[in-house]
């Protein structure tokens, strides 16, 4: 499935649910504090998804990749794997007691606390490396058309 | 377990500036190739995807560094305020981000496209790599528009005119080449640059140009680039430095003149002494009869004698005198259509006859047409001349070939007469001065010397040329070229013997 039908496809059920399902959802709704958490967990869900759908469309391709293609894919996987990090450090972290922040030390006491710990350092290099490629990406397109249009 | 959390900070700080720096990039890029490319629909998403992965970072690291420096001042209540926001934005645009990301048009389409492009940029790479290689490799070039601006120079120009490239370039040709505000078709500068373009054919001219190393002389050879519609879009114009080669031809030429002047004067004086000896015996003659005529006594018999010798030298110097205006061309030749090898039976009957009987005559004629035209008396003189000549050189006997047919020799038709024989040879110093007037290796009284020259004179009246090859004790060979006539069959005809 293409990425636009996929956007069709959701856009189609919304409007369902809002004729079929309104119930209260008409009137001002309330938002509770959890509910931050919770969208922004399902921002990365939906992050994560369509990273793998690209990542799979870019690598499923039996053709030669373009180079343009290949930083985009690899960009993909960073842009993924951090998603998956970020989002199992906010899911921990709610089991993170916060006496465990003293300072500029940190004390794991328990295995979600050292995983926690481990996933907050590391997810910055994911994200460095998915925006690197995201911009080789750019340029190696940038330098196709130039050197094209150059010669 | 107690772990550095300062070292989670000061990734996160690192990362966040690496981050912000990245997209801001990735930004400034995708609007380039956006504003170049606004058709291409994937361009466009990668900009706003650009767009919202840069406000998406600086929303993150701004966020996280304002909150170390909130916390860090105590300000923690601060942070618990803006901490929303920060959240908020980072949630909407890594959303748009990954919402982008499955709005792009076909991947594998583009992919394909993608890398037709950057084949087609690799290959057109190289072939310009090759093309400069090419280029730089030539003698100085430069390509002109047809607005006579340059488009291109290579190496060896910059090199030779010793000017930087951005000096040339975009200039026009005329005010490159000879400093001058309007084109060369408008001065005294023979160009034929407008030519080509109208043409579309190679052309080439001799100009004088300055460089910094002083006045060279320069071949230019124009060739048209003809794109696909067969319209001349431009020229390449190379210049050949053809100094060194008029010099030394004008040095040849100088000596060559030199030479050709010494042996003019060296031809002159053995033409001088020649005619002053010969013209001396006929008027010794004349005057030792003329003196005893006056100093004896009248004897009819004796004096009619003295008379008859005297009749005989004036003869002998009218003779000379023939001969030396057969070697001037001066006769009017009586010029007529032949063939040849008819007119060869006749010479050959003559000639086997003036031989004694230890020389034999072989007579090898192609059967090719050998129709020619020129003056039969005057080839006659010439040819017997040579046969005459040949006997002479073999007293011990030998064989005496002649052959005629056809060849091409130097792009032109030509009739051959080859004469061939057996004898002393010529001494390869003799060789060069044979065909000068009175020059003779025959002893006094045997021979004028005019012989071989009035043979060539008579061969070059009929625009022909003679040549000889010799071998000392093995023989000489005489070849006149006479020109064929333009109505020629065959030139691969089989040679008869007779």
């Amino acid at each position: 499935m293409r990425g636009g039908d996929l956007i069709s496809l959701l856009v189609r059920l919304s409007l369902l649910q809002f004729f079929l399902l309104s119930g209260t959802a008409q009137a001002t709704q309330e938002h509770g504090e959890p509910e931050g958490l919770v969208t922004h967990e399902l921002g990365h869900l939906f992050f994560i998804l369509s990273m793998a759908y690209l990542y799979i469309s870019i690598k499923g391709n039996r053709e030669k990749i373009s180079e343009t293609i290949f930083f985009l894919s690899r960009a993909a996987l960073n842009f993924l794997i951090w998603n998956m990090i970020t989002f199992t450090t906010h899911l921990l972290r709610i089991r993170v007691p916060d006496d465990s922040f003293q300072g500029f030390y940190f004390e794991a006491d328990s295995l979600t606390s050292a995983i926690w710990y481990a996933g907050n350092v590391t997810e910055h290099f994911f994200i460095v490396f998915a925006c690197y490629y995201f911009l080789r990406a750019v340029r190696s397109i940038i330098k196709s058309t130039e050197q094209g249009a150059s010669l | 377990m107690i772990l550095p959390l300062f070292i989670s900070y000061i990734i996160e700080i690192l990362a966040s500036i690496l981050v912000i720096i990245l997209t801001l990039y990735a930004v400034i890029g995708t609007l380039k190739i956006k504003s170049q490319h606004p058709e291409v629909v994937f361009y466009r998403y990668l900009y706003y995807q650009s767009i919202a992965l840069f406000v998406f970072a600086s929303g993150r690291a701004v966020g996280h560094l304002v909150k170390r420096f909130l916390i860090l001042t105590d300000n923690s209540a601060l942070w618990e305020m803006l901490s929303p926001f920060s959240g908020a934005i980072n949630t909407l645009t890594f959303i748009i981000f990954a919402g982008l990301a499955l709005m792009y048009p076909n991947i594998r389409d583009m992919n394909r496209q993608i890398y037709d492009l950057e084949s087609a940029t690799k290959r057109y790479q190289q072939l310009y790599h090759y093309k400069t290689v090419i280029f730089d490799s030539l003698f100085p070039a430069l390509v002109i528009a047809k607005d006579y601006t340059v488009v291109d120079v290579n190496e060896p120009f910059l090199r030779t005119f010793q000017k930087p490239r951005g000096d040339v370039i975009k200039k026009k040709c005329y005010e490159l080449t000879h400093h001058s505000n309007i084109p060369c078709k408008e001065t005294a500068h023979i160009c034929p640059l407008q030519d080509v373009f109208v043409s579309g054919e190679n052309a080439a001219v001799i100009h004088n140009h300055t460089t910094p190393s002083g006045e060279r002389i320069y071949e230019l050879n124009f060739s048209p680039v003809i794109n696909e519609d067969g319209i001349v879009t431009s020229v390449i114009e190379v210049y050949r430095d053809i100094t060194r080669d008029v010099m030394a031809e004008q040095e040849k030429e100088r000596l060559r003149k030199q030479f050709f002047q010494a042996q003019k004067s060296a031809a002159l004086k053995t033409l001088v002494g020649g005619i002053a000896h010969e013209f001396n015996n006929i008027l010794a003659g004349i005057q030792g009869n003329a003196e005893l005529l006056l100093l004896t006594p009248y004897e009819p018999e004796k004096s009619k004698e003295r008379i008859k010798k005297i009749l005989l030298s004036t003869e002998k110097a009218a003779e000379l005198v023939y001969k030396m205006l057969r070697y001037q061309h001066t006769m009017v030749l009586n010029k007529k259509r032949f063939n040849l090898t008819e007119f060869m039976e006749d010479i050959i009957k003559i000639v086997h006859s003036s031989l004694p009987e230890n020389i034999s005559i072989k007579y090898l004629y192609s059967e090719e047409d050998l129709t020619l035209e020129g003056d039969p008396s005057a080839l006659t003189e010439t040819i017997l001349n040579i046969c005459q000549n040949a006997r002479d050189a073999m007293p011990d006997g030998g064989v005496l070939t002649i052959i005629t047919k056809r060849v091409i020799y130097e792009n032109k038709r030509w009739i051959v007469i080859e004469i061939i024989d057996t004898g002393v040879g010529i001494k390869s110093k003799d060789l060069e001065r044979i065909f000068d007037p009175f020059f003779t290796t025959k002893k006094v009284g045997e021979g004028t010397g005019m012989g071989l020259s009035v043979v060539k004179g008579i061969v070059e009246a009929h625009d022909g040329m003679v040549m000889v090859e010799s071998k000392e004790g093995e023989g000489s060979k005489f070849t006149i070229y006479l020109p064929a006539l333009p109505h020629s069959l065959t030139d691969t005809g089989q040679m008869v013997s007779s």
